[in-house]
Formats: C-alpha cells, sequence, structure tokens
C-alpha cells in the first residue's frame, strides 16, 4: 500500500487538478471573449469555431474607438462618478451618526439596509412615470434620457450599502481616540475630518470603489430610463444586433474594455469582497 | 434643552441621507402602492380608472401566466443557489488547506462576481450558440456529437440559464464560507481527529455546525438576489422559448414596458415586494443574532 506521505502527496495533487479545473471554468468564457474580439466578421461566423484568430484584427477595437463605444462609457463614468461623490456625502456622516451615537436605534440602520433588497422591478414603474415630468409652458421638464435620473436612482441600492459598509469601518476607529481629540481644543467636526476620516480613508475608498462598481454594472434602470443622450455601456452591450445577426466581434471588444477596470479594481479591494459582498453579515 | 439640541445635532448626521432615501424609495413606492389599486393603460388616452382590490385579485387568482413566472423563477432560483452552494462550498474545503499560490487562485476564480451581469450573459450566450458557439464544438470534439441547442430547447433553457448564475456567483458562497471557515477555531477539528473521528465526521458534526450561520446568510442573500434575476434571462433569451425561462421579474417588466398596463405592474411589484419582504425579515433577524452572539 501506499504510505501515508505518498497519500498526502497525491490528494494535493488531485487538489490542484480540481482547483485548475475551476480556474479553467471561470476564465474561460472571459479568454473566449478576449479571443472574439480580435476575430473578423468572417471568423467568428466560422464552422467550426475558430479557438485563436489566424488573422487577428484590431478593427474591433477602431470600431468601438471611432462610433459605438466612448460616448457610452463615458456616459457610464459619469453617472456612476457623481453618484458616488453623492452616495458617499451623505452616507459618511450618516454611518458616523449611526455608528457614534446610535442615532434612531437599530430600526434606522435596518430601515436602510433594507432599501438595498427592493427589487429594482417594484421602483422601476414608478420612477419611470414619475421621470416623465411635466409640461412648464413650453418646456418638457423631464428626467429620463438625462444622467441625473439614473445618478439619483443608484442612489436606491448605493446608499443602504455605503451606510452599512461604513459603518463598519467607523465602529473600527476607538471613540477614545476621538474624544481626547475633542479635549485636546478639536470641534467635534474637526475631530471628525482630521483624526477619524485619514484613518479609516481605506475604508472610503473601498466602499466608493463598491458602489462604482455597482453602477458600473446595472441594466435595468438604464434600459429603461435611457435612450441615448444618457445612455450607459451595459444598455450599449446588450444592443449590438442588425436585424439578422449579432455582432459579435464588436460586442466583445465593447464587453473587455467595460470589464478590465472593473477587474483591476477587484484585485485592489479582494480583501474586502467578502465584507463587501455579503454586507458584513459574514466577518471576511 | 442642552441634550435636546445634542440630539438634534446627532440627526442632523443622518438627516441628508434619509431624506434623500424618502425622495428616491419611499415617494415613489407610495406612488407605485397608490397605483396598484387603478387600472392605468399607457396606451390609452383614459388615465387612472379605479379598480380596488381587482388588480391584486387578477393576480392571485387568474393570471396563470404570473403563477408560472413564480414557479419557474422558483425552480431556476433555488436550484442556481443549490448548486451554487455546493460548489462553493467544495472549493472553499479546498482552499481553506494549506496551498502554494493560493492568493492567485483565489484572485482568477472571483473575477466572474464583479462583472456585469449583461456581460456575463453576452459571454455565454456566445459560448451557447449551436453552431459557433464554444461549448458545443468542445462536445464535438469530445465524441458526443453535435450538441444540443441550449438556449433554443424549452427543456434545457433554464438549465442554462441557471449554468450562468452558477458560473458568476459561485465564488460568492466560496468566498463567504471561506472566510466562515478561516474563522473556526481548529482545536475542535485536531482532538476529535486525535479522539479517532474519521475526517467525514468531523466535517458533518464539527465544520458544518460551526460554518452554519455563514451559510445560511449566503443563501439568504443569494435568495434575495435570485428573486430579482431579470439581466441574465433579457439577454439570453427574453424569457423563451415560449415562456420557459419567463422570471417573474421579467414579467413585470413585460407587463408594465411592453403591454403598457402599468396599473396591474404596479400590484404585480407589490406581490413580489411581499415575496422579498419576508425573505429578507428573516436576513435581517439572522444578521441580529449575529451581533447579539
Amino acid at each position: 500500500m501506499f504510505s501515508r506521505r505518498a497519500l498526502l502527496k497525491i490528494e494535493n495533487i488531485a487538489v490542484y487538478v480540481i482547483l485548475v479545473m475551476a480556474v479553467s471554468l471561470a476564465v474561460f468564457p472571459i479568454a473566449w471573449t478576449v479571443s472574439t474580439s480580435f476575430k473578423s466578421v468572417g471568423e467568428y461566423y466560422t464552422y467550426p469555431p475558430v479557438w485563436i484568430p489566424k488573422n487577428p484584427t484590431i478593427a474591433n477595437y477602431t470600431y468601438i474607438i471611432s462610433t459605438a463605444g466612448l460616448d457610452y462609457l463615458r456616459n457610464s463614468l459619469i453617472i456612476a462618478s457623481l453618484n458616488l461623490l453623492l452616495v458617499l456625502g451623505v452616507s459618511i456622516p450618516a454611518a458616523y451618526g449611526i455608528a457614534r451615537f446610535r442615532v434612531g436605534g437599530e430600526n434606522l440602520s435596518f430601515w436602510i439596509l433594507s432599501q438595498r433588497m427592493l427589487p429594482p422591478v417594484a421602483t422601476i414603474i414608478p420612477f419611470f412615470l414619475l421621470f416623465r415630468g411635466f409640461q412648464l409652458f413650453d418646456r418638457q421638464i423631464t428626467l429620463l434620457d438625462k444622467h441625473l435620473g439614473l445618478i439619483l436612482v443608484y442612489c436606491t441600492f448605493n446608499i443602504a450599502f455605503a451606510v452599512w459598509l461604513l459603518i463598519g469601518f467607523f465602529e473600527s476607529f476607538p471613540a477614545e481616540i476621538e474624544e481626547a481629540a475633542v479635549i485636546d481644543g478639536c470641534s467635534r467636526i474637526g475631530a471628525v475630518l482630521r483624526v477619524v476620516i485619514p484613518v479609516i480613508a481605506p475604508g472610503i475608498v473601498v466602499t466608493g470603489l463598491f458602489c462604482f462598481i455597482f453602477s458600473w454594472n446595472e441594466f435595468l434602470f438604464a434600459l429603461i430610463l435611457t435612450r441615448e443622450a444618457a445612455k450607459t455601456v451595459t444598455l450599449q452591450l446588450s444592443q449590438f444586433r442588425t436585424p439578422t445577426k449579432i455582432l459579435w466581434g464588436e460586442m466583445s471588444a465593447l464587453s473587455l474594455i467595460t470589464i478590465i477596470p472593473i477587474l483591476v479594481i477587484v484585485v485592489f479591494i479582494q480583501r474586502y469582497l467578502v465584507k463587501g459582498l455579503a454586507f458584513g453579515a459574514v466577518k471576511g | 434643552m442642552k441634550s435636546g439640541r445634542k440630539k438634534l445635532k446627532r440627526y442632523s448626521f443622518v438627516l441628508p441621507a434619509v431624506i434623500l432615501l424618502i425622495v428616491i424609495t419611499i415617494f415613489p413606492l407610495v406612488y407605485s402602492l397608490t397605483l396598484s389599486f387603478f387600472h392605468w393603460d399607457l396606451r390609452r388616452p383614459l388615465g387612472w380608472r379605479f379598480a380596488g382590490f381587482s388588480n391584486y385579485a387578477r393576480a392571485l387568482f387568474s393570471d396563470h401566466r404570473f403563477h408560472r413566472s413564480l414557479i419557474t423563477t422558483g425552480i431556476i432560483g433555488v436550484s442556481a443557489v443549490l448548486l451554487e452552494f455546493l460548489l462553493g462550498l467544495g472549493l472553499a474545503l479546498l482552499l481553506s488547506r494549506k496551498l502554494v499560490g493560493k492568493r492567485i487562485l483565489t484572485t482568477l476564480l472571483v473575477m466572474p462576481v464583479m462583472i456585469s451581469p449583461v456581460v456575463a450573459a453576452l459571454m455565454w450566450r456566445m459560448l451557447y450558440h449551436e453552431k459557433y458557439g464554444a461549448i458545443n464544438a468542445i462536445l464535438r470534439l469530445l465524441g458526443f456529437g453535435t450538441g444540443p441547442s441550449w438556449l433554443g430547447s424549452p427543456h434545457l433553457a433554464p438549465f442554462s440559464v441557471v449554468l450562468v448564475d452558477a458560473w458568476q456567483w459561485t465564488p460568492l458562497f466560496m468566498m463567504i464560507l471561506l472566510a466562515g471557515l478561516q474563522s473556526i477555531p481548529i482545536e475542535p477539528h485536531e482532538s476529535a481527529l486525535v479522539d479517532g473521528a474519521s475526517r467525514p465526521q468531523v466535517f458533518w458534526h464539527i465544520t458544518l455546525p460551526m460554518l452554519k450561520l455563514s451559510i445560511i446568510a449566503a443563501l439568504l442573500i443569494r435568495l434575495v438576489d435570485v428573486i430579482k434575476l431579470f439581466d441574465t434571462v433579457f439577454i439570453l433569451t427574453s424569457g423563451g422559448p415560449g415562456s420557459s425561462t419567463e422570471t417573474v421579474s421579467y414579467y413585470v417588466y413585460l407587463v408594465g414596458f411592453r403591454f403598457f398596463r402599468v396599473g396591474y405592474a404596479a400590484s404585480l411589484s407589490y406581490l413580489l415586494l411581499a415575496i422579498v419582504v419576508v425573505i429578507a425579515l428573516g436576513f435581517l433577524r439572522i444578521l441580529r443574532r449575529r451581533e447579539v452572539g
């Protein structure tokens, strides 16, 4: 029979084999998209499919840059960034108040958290009807197809998320240090701005990055509330089709441009992923 | 007097967030609750007509398409979450060992989680393509014949949706359970092993009970999300073929924005909201217990 050490070695190899298979499954769709993004029309409509393009072309990327991509990337960037600023602007004080003074007790913090669970289809109907706006003299006041509309709507899920995550960061900062600063002559606001915020800055950055990703990835609200002027990149991605076929190459190129910043962010915030995605329900 | 002012000052910290939330969630929800008691067809100039409870009665008792969409959501949702849980638990157990290169493996494994569901669904739509897709090409290479129509068959399409969801969200279970495993003290395991317990026994009687809260939290987070399943279905199948992948979120979207019966859609969305509230309350109770414990 095998010795104990040999068994252990076999077991380790098996573990690696399984993990490498899992990684391949996780990465394969992305790899296929990379490959497709360098194919010409002829090549992505070939039977049997071509694994690695024989005549790689960057035509799909130049098409995205010249015609069907940059505007929507810009819209997504504007909406996600301004939403992130608005969300942090109201969430940092709220989280501080809840963490330090228990303002509103448990009910307030759970009410805020519960916003995150709202199904978007429940709010999209009133949003659409209300955003159509009204006629003021000869002008139509509307939030449809406006950046501002989505910036506001994305607060529905991001504020809940940001407050919840930030409470944890504020709670991890010892109250005594803040009190010491107040006793030394700092005002309360001064103590928060000069002592607390610098220390938990990484937490604020992580929270902001999560909010950015959630807005960047959102689809349903963009589908209903934007047309062309404020169209986001996810909506554009869903529309890469002619009446007869889907423009796989162009779509793949824009998909990759869309996910590369996200994947870079993920590498930086990996330590916080569990905390962020599980709402602190699980200590990460 | 002074304490009153102090209290006011403290409340002013949360005021901006609360006001914003009231404007963007409470107000729209009240509006759509009102709307759910009216008939309003956007294509007709009639405007609001009082409906009483008839929208709700219709949804509960005679709209079979709505009922089917609930069942479809249940089937797709429960199978996806169970699959993700089992695969995620397996991966978490493997990753909780001492391994060289664990960091890079984990980083690669979690990539799908943060990708937009729209992009994920588009990638898989390419892979699923009956003729030009990679999956059937692999099946052909392995000698399985031409391969099925993944999105074209009403029997297979729900399964294909489940697979995409599992690809994207298994890493979430993996991460949550891995974090749970790493917070478990190691001594009970070791003493149990010394006392002659087999490894499956240790797993079943020690590891799993200690993971319980992580498991429940992860299951509930995903269950609430899966009820909202829309993007994946919209991109992959548009609810088809037939209505085999029509989830409840997708059906509400159809009623509101394709059939333009917004009053009825509002009442459907309130029923959906009720289901989410029930699950969410369970989730919050567990969170509270966690904080106490």
